[in-house]
């Protein structure tokens, strides 16, 4: 199987009397590179941990090709989890463990490889963000920025056919920021890989997407390639372009 | 909803009532949980060993220490009491009794929970906040598996060790206390072989490897559904020192009542 298509059917949730998502409908492109943006607190990181069955709806279908996540049996869902990457937008990594066994904490745990191989090839990603030479060091003596390459070191480790990235270049400089967009792009061209990418960062958004999604107020109101966006008239997106271009 | 304050009280005792349950069902779930994945391979021997090492080394010292004190006053009093009958030939066997029966597994227990229960419920809670669990399940590693199996049976492993060692360093103590009140030291100690019998000391170990399940289970439940930041975590510490206490003291009475 080839990396799937991802439909989303009228994806509700609430948190209290908070009703965050209002039935978020939309698919995401297999083997393409999706992005999903909104205003801060709109439900972006909600809606993605939806996807990667983190958080259970309160109704509305998520179909990964035709497996359809809510029914899905525990084992069937571990075997997707095993053909997924997550970057979780605050990193969520392990404090226990050094910034090497981190990374090469998936490929440990699911005895995919040696310990010498899985930590060369910790080093090796690690090298590729800027980071060689930190695989002892303590997570707490990170930096954020360091820290997010570290998780996305670790969701890239055991090549996902579905990544998911929310705000992978939030807290990294200029150049950092650039070098990561790249490393995406590459990556999604090597492997052919389903990639989600949740951004505040319109001009990569508009250059490294395939199809960019937008949420307001708890529904998705366009899902274009990036020169449709440019010319939707929706009054929202046209605010949200222009503001974030300013 | 009404402001009679009858409502008010029925609707408060239903929610406590409701609570409880709810509670009380997804502890029983996650403990048996836990205990069948420990059966299940792939086992992970290392971080079982890696648990022992913290429960045991974190909780020796002061588990010598409230072995020692408790033995000490213990035979303090009971001195005091049995002067009175000139019955000292049966201090020796009293304490020694008392200590491996009770006061030995339900003490070490008390203390290692303040130690080590505290600390389960802490960090799990910590890694819960900062989303450290949803990693672990996003990346197919089972956190009960992974977290909360090898945690439970390093304290069902340490719990009766440690209090085997309260045991020995509680007696040590009364001895001392007695031959300082001139005792005949060897009175003290011929009348425990005579008198207490090794059922004492293992249905003591036994009590206290269920104490271990229970300060293990209770803080990794508590710690694995924290709900809200710092605040989370400190209220999910304090409830599972708390709910461990209670549950070791009706446990340990509930047993002891079938045991002897
Ligand atoms: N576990 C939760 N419990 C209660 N409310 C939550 C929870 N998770 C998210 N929310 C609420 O849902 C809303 C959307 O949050 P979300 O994190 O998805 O925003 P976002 O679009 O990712 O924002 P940002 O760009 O700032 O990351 C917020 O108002 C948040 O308070
Ligand atoms: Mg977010």
């Amino acid at each position: 199987m080839g990396a799937p298509t991802i439909m989303i059917r009228d994806l509700r949730k609430k948190f209290g009397d908070q009703e965050v998502l209002k039935g978020v409908t939309f698919d995401i492109l297999a083997g393409k590179i999706n992005f999903l943006i909104g205003r801060s607190g709109e439900g972006k990181t909600v809606a993605l941990k939806h996807l990667t069955g983190l958080m259970t709806a309160d109704s509305g279908e998520i179909w990964f090709d035709d497996l359809e996540i809510n029914q899905a049996t525990r084992s069937q869902l571990d075997h997707l989890r095993l053909k997924m990457g997550l970057l979780f937008q605050d990193g969520a990594l392990f404090d226990s463990l050094s910034v090497g066994e981190n990374v090469a904490f998936p490929l440990w745990f699911h005895r995919k490889a040696k310990p010498k191989i899985a930590q060369a090839k910790a080093d090796k990603l690690l090298a590729e963000l800027g980071l060689e030479g930190s695989a002892s060091r303590r997570v707490v003596s990170l930096s954020t920025g360091e820290r997010k390459r570290v998780a996305l070191a670790r969701a890239l480790i055991m090549d996902p056919e579905i990544l998911f990235f929310d705000e992978p270049t939030t807290g990294l400089d200029p150049l950092l920021s650039a070098q990561v967009d790249e490393l995406i792009g590459q990556i999604q061209k090597n492997t052919g890989a389903t990639v989600v990418v949740i951004s505040h960062d319109i001009a990569a958004t508009l250059t490294l997407a395939d199809q960019v999604s937008m949420i307001h107020d708890g529904r998705i109101i366009a899902s274009s390639t990036p020169a449709a966006l440019r010319a939707n008239e929706e009054p929202n997106v046209r605010m949200f372009l222009a503001g974030e271009n300013a | 909803m009404s402001s009679n304050p009858v409502t008010k009280l029925v609707a408060f005792c239903g929610r406590i009532v409701l609570s409880s349950v709810f509670h009380l069902g997804h502890y029983s779930l996650l403990s048996i949980r836990a205990l069948v994945l420990a059966i299940l391979p792939p086992w992970r021997i290392r971080s079982i060993f890696r648990q022992m090492e913290l429960v045991g080394v974190n909780s020796l010292f002061v588990v010598i220490l409230t072995g020692l004190f408790t033995g000490a006053v213990f035979t303090l009093q009971v001195i005091y009491g049995f002067r009175r009958f000139s019955a000292e030939s049966m201090v020796g066997p009293t304490v020694a009794t008392a200590m491996t029966r009770e006061l030995g597994p339900v003490l070490t227990a008390l203390m290692v929970t303040g130690r080590v229960g505290s600390a389960m419920a802490a960090e799990l809670s910590a890694m819960k906040v900062t989303e450290q669990i949803d990693a672990l399940n996003v990346m197919g590693a089972d956190p009960v598996k992974y977290l909360i199996t090898p945690r439970i049976l390093a304290a069902i492993v340490m719990l009766p060790l440690l209090t085997a060692v309260a045991d020995a360093v509680g007696v040590i103590g009364g001895y001392l206390v007695a031959i300082g009140k001139g005792l005949d030291p060897g009175q003290f100690a011929s009348r425990i072989q005579d008198i207490v019998v090794i059922g004492d000391v293992y249905n003591g170990l036994i009590k206290a490897a269920v104490f271990g399940f229970i300060l293990a289970s209770v803080g990794c439940y508590m710690g694995f559904y924290t709900k809200g930041g710092a605040e989370g975590v400190g209220h999910s510490t304090t409830h599972a020192v708390v709910c461990a206490y209670v549950a070791i003291l009706v446990g340990d009475f509930v047993m002891t009542a079938m045991m002897f």
